[in-house]
Order: structure tokens, then sequence, then C-alpha cells
């Protein structure tokens, strides 16, 4: 494959000259009329016999340039300079076809940017698939949530899942207080957390399990936004103590840069959860603190067995609470994707859809353009296929036109949504997760330049056929 | 394995092969060679022998070299590359089983309607 191509570039660039070809077939005639003449034949019947014999001399030579390999490469290039000599001929019409590509191609690709997230993209966590929201769910309180004295026993009695991380219900102001005071978003985990999830910090360490306990040393991480905005990436932030809440800490370690919380939410202070099972049956009326609780399935646990596995735990917890509320509880496991994007998720469908259609429609006008084209060009092509351009040649003089198009709007398209994500990211509404993250990247430009190939196909083939 | 050229098609590469094999000969040389050789059986117009002859340039099976003939003429030699040599003993060993075959066949399809 590899030796192939080399082959053919070499012969490219080394093409034979076409005067030995010349020479060599003008040599055999020449052969040929000799041997005639020497039988006595004379000269001007000698060599039309040999011409006879020889067949034609044109094709003969069109036939040895043919196999040169990658010979066909010279032909796609004659056909691209071809049809940009009939755009420049006919700018209006080259125009209009790509500010329509530009247009369909830009908000589809604006649009996946958006979604791709959303419905492809798998989260950022070490195996995603089997990480969980494990939980209660109210009617008031449709994300999973447990109790501190729910969790006492579900950590000692569950069987699906291999580790078991908690996180505090949300994020809560709390003060820097030192010279260049500010105010951030505070949150708490386990030190089992950043395991669970497969993140590490990108510098210092996760959370010792000593200080993950009531009364611990006093330790924080801090988030990468936090250390490069605030501590200008200061690289001594280790170690140093910073007031919280009037409360001394210690930095340990600073979340990578793209960590998402799973809850979506954003911290830029994270202090152990430091659980106390102890006082758990004592506060809030004896249910205890409220918590996330985040999860990974053990290897071959489906989250349908994971959830019949904890309806015994779950019927045990019923029972402390009033029939009230009884009533409106349910056990809920799902899929940390189902719980970032589950509400979301239709709407991105239909918006994508709906950017889809546009794009088709956009591809219908461009084949309608070039049909209109295709049909003031008969003479042009009746003339090619007269002097011996086959139905293919034609076809693909078409799909290289096309292609060239849509690839010069795919890249007008591909700038435009550059404008268009940043408009996007102004005027969503902060439910739509991921938005802030929407850019364009290599995994972007790719799909924008499959779409702009198969813009290609679709209207060249239409135009072609 | 080199891959085995398709039979019909193949067959005037086989024998351009074949007749370079002996000696570096000149293209027309290669004409009048095949002609006598397969008795005019195979009436290959000479003008498709050219594509023949770069299409095996090409793979590698035969090499060439420009030489002055003996009538004091620039002309263009070809001659079996090593490459080419093992693509026809692989070639000949195929056709020698397919015609062995073909014949047997024939020699018992002429034994049962004698």
């Amino acid at each position: 494959m590899i030796s192939e191509l080399l082959t053919r570039l070499r012969f490219l660039i080394v093409r034979k000259r076409r005067g030995e070809l010349d020479e060599e077939l003008e040599f055999h005639l020449e052969q040929a009329i000799a041997s005639r003449s020497a039988a006595g034949v004379p000269p001007a019947e000698a060599r039309r016999q040999a011409l006879i014999e020889f067949g034609g001399i044109e094709p003969t030579r069109d036939q040895c340039e043919r196999q040169r390999p990658g010979w066909w490469i010279g032909t796609v290039l004659q056909d691209a300079r071809y049809a940009l000599r009939g755009f420049r001929r006919n700018p209006l019409f080259t125009i209009g076809v790509l500010v329509t590509l530009a247009l369909g191609i830009g908000a589809t690709t604006a649009v996946f940017s958006v979604v791709d997230r959303i419905l492809f993209r798998p989260l950022p966590y070490a195996d995603p698939s089997r990480i969980v929201s494990v939980g209660m769910v109210h009617s008031l309180e449709r994300q999973e949530f447990l109790m501190g004295r729910s969790y006492v026993e579900w950590q000692n009695n569950q069987t699906p899942f291999s580790v078991f991380a908690a996180q505090s219900t949300m994020v809560h102001n709390c003060d820097l207080v030192e010279n260049n005071p500010a105010q951030l978003g505070c949150i708490s985990f386990q030190a089992s957390f950043l395991p669970l999830f497969g993140i590490s910090p990108v510098l210092g360490r996760n959370f010792l399990p000593e200080e993950d306990r009531p009364s611990g040393p006093p330790v924080v991480m801090i988030s990468y936004g936090l250390w490069k905005g605030h501590y200008n990436g200061d690289p001594h932030i280790l170690d140093r103590m910073i007031n919280v809440d009037g409360n001394p800490a210690r930095v340990v370690g600073v979340l990578p840069e793209d960590f998402q919380f799973p809850t979506l939410e954003s911290a830029d202070i994270i202090s152990p959860f430091a659980f106390n099972p102890a006082v758990q049956q004592t506060v809030n009326g004896g249910f205890g603190g409220p918590m996330r609780l985040f999860a990974r399935l053990k290897p071959g646990v489906s989250v349908a067995q994971a959830n019949a596995q904890m309806q015994p735990l779950f019927k045990g917890d019923l029972n402390w609470f009033p029939a009230s509320a009884k009533k409106e509880l349910r056990l809920s496991i799902r899929t940390l994707r189902d719980r970032e994007t589950q509400d979301v998720r239709p709407v991105a469908w239909i918006l994508f859809g709906f950017v889809l259609a546009v794009l088709l429609i956009a591809c219908a006008n461009v084949a309608g353009l070039m049909m209109a084209r295709g049909a003031g060009r008969q003479r042009e092509l009746a003339v090619r296929s007269a002097i011996g351009a086959s139905r293919g040649r034609l076809i693909r003089q078409a799909l290289t036109e096309s292609l060239l198009l849509s690839c010069a709007g795919g890249l007008a398209g591909f700038a435009m949504a550059q404008t268009l994500v940043m408009v996007f990211v102004r005027l969503a509404p902060t439910e739509i997760p991921f938005i802030s993250k929407a850019h364009l990247d290599l995994r972007i430009a790719v799909f924008a330049a499959l779409l702009s190939c198969l813009c290609g196909a679709i209207f060249g083939l239409a135009s072609a056929l | 394995m080199p891959q085995s050229t398709d039979l019909l098609q193949g067959t005037p590469d086989l024998l351009v092969m074949q007749t370079v094999a002996f000696k570096p000969m000149h293209g027309s040389g290669i004409a009048q060679r095949i002609q006598q050789l397969s008795k005019d059986v195979f009436e290959i117009g000479q003008g498709s022998l050219y594509p023949a002859l770069y299409r095996l340039e090409y793979k590698g099976w035969i090499g060439s070299e420009w030489r002055i003939t003996e009538n004091n003429r620039r002309a263009k030699f070809y001659d079996l590359a090593p490459k080419g040599k093992m693509q026809l003993e692989a070639e000949r060993a195929t056709w020698d089983r397919l015609s062995a075959a073909i014949g047997s066949e024939f020699c018992r399809g002429a034994e049962a309607s004698s």
C-alpha cells in the first residue's frame, strides 16, 4: 500500500519523457517498413502496410501513458483546473453556491459542536459507562440524593458496586479571606471520589484517608481555574495555607483543567467530605445529612441488576420515612451519562435534526443551481463526448466540480461556525450542559470535512446523472 | 506469493516475458518473435504490444535499456528482471497445471465419445 503510493509519487515526479516513447514507436515503424522494402514492396505501400499492421499510433501512445502508475492523478488535476476556469467564468453562480454551502455547513457544524458532547462524546472519565449515580429520588428532587443514615447502611451492605463515593449536595458560596479576597464556590467530596472517576490532580495529590475524617487535618484542593487565575499559576501553590471562611487550610492538590464535576456544577475549592457516621442518627431529624452518591458498577453487573440488588436496602430505609414521603420516594440508579444529559437529549436530537434538514435544503438548492448550469452547458458536454470523453470521465468532471465547491464551502462554513459557536455560547440558556465547553476542534473539523464531501457527492451526483 | 495475472488478459504478458527471457530485445523484435513463436496463432496487434511492455516495466517484471542496434540505430531493449523471472516461473507452473488438467479432460472426452 505504502510502497504502491511511493511508486506512484516517483513516477509522477520522474515522468517518462514523451520523446522516448515516440522514438521507440518510430523505430518500430521504420523496422517494419524496412523489412517490407527488403522484400520488394514499394516504399509508400510498405509504409501503408506497416501502419495497418501496427494499428493506431495515437491510441497506442495513449494506452502506454495509462500504464504509468498514478497517471489518473494528472487527469484529476486537469479536471480541477478546468473546473476552476469554469467557476471564474461564472462568478455569480460560484458565489451563490459558496454562500449557500457555507451557511448550511456552518450552521450544521456549529450545532454539531454543541450537541456532540451531549449525544456522542464519551464523558471525560475513565470507563465512564460503568459509573452510575445512585440514590433516592423524590417528586421534588429528581436528581439522586441519599441521607447519611442510609449511606451507612448502604456502604456496609451493598453488593453491586466496586467503589462508592459521596459528594456534598450542592456548591455553596464561600469566601477566600486574604489580601486579595474572593467569593468562590465550595464543595466537598470523599477521598475515594477522584479515583472513582479515574482522575488525578494535575498538581499535588488527592485527599488522604486520614484527611477525609471528622476533625482531620484541614486541607483543600483547588480548581485549575482558581490556580491559574487567582494565583497566577503559582508553582509553589502546594502546601500554601489559604483562609476559607475564616478557617485556614492547606492546599494539597490542583484539579485538572478539563475536570468536570459529575453534577456539572463548578466549584473552586474542594474540601474533604469528612463523613461522620456517628452523628448521622442524630442530625437532620435522624435522617443524617444529604449527599450525592456516585459508584462504579462491578464488572458484569448491569444497571438493572444493580437496581434489583439495591431494592432490599432501599425498602429497609423507607421504614424511617413518614408515610406521606414513602409514596413519593423511589430508588434510582442511572448511568452518569443519563444523569448529565437525559433531560436535554431529546432537545439536542431535535436541534441536530433541524439543522441537518437545513443542510439538505442547502444541498438541494445547490443541486438545482448546478443543474441549471448543466443545462446551459449541454453544448460543451456534447462537444467533449464527441471528441472522446467517456461518460465516466464526464461524471468525474462533474464530481470534481462539486467537490471543489463543497470543500471551499466547507472551509467558509467552518469559519462561520466559529462565529456561530461564540454567539450560541452567549445566547444559550445555562441549562444546556457543556455549552461553555463547545468549541471547534479537530473532531469538529473532521465532521465538517466529511459533511462537505457528503454534500459534494449528493449534489454532484444529483446533477451529473 | 506474486499476484497472478488474469489468464486471458495475461497471456500476451506471458508471451512477452517468455520472449525477452532468452535475450534482450527491442519492441519490434519482440513483435516479430511472438508472431513466429506462436506461428501466427495469436493475433496481437503490434500496437498493443507497447502498453503491455510499459505495464510490465512499471511492474518491475522487465527492465529496459537504450542501446545501439547493429544498423547503428538507437533502440530500447527489454530484458527480464529478477522479479519477472520469478513471476514467469510461477505463471508457467500455473499454465502447465491448467493445460494438463484441460488436456486430460479432453482425452477423457475423446475416449467417451469414441
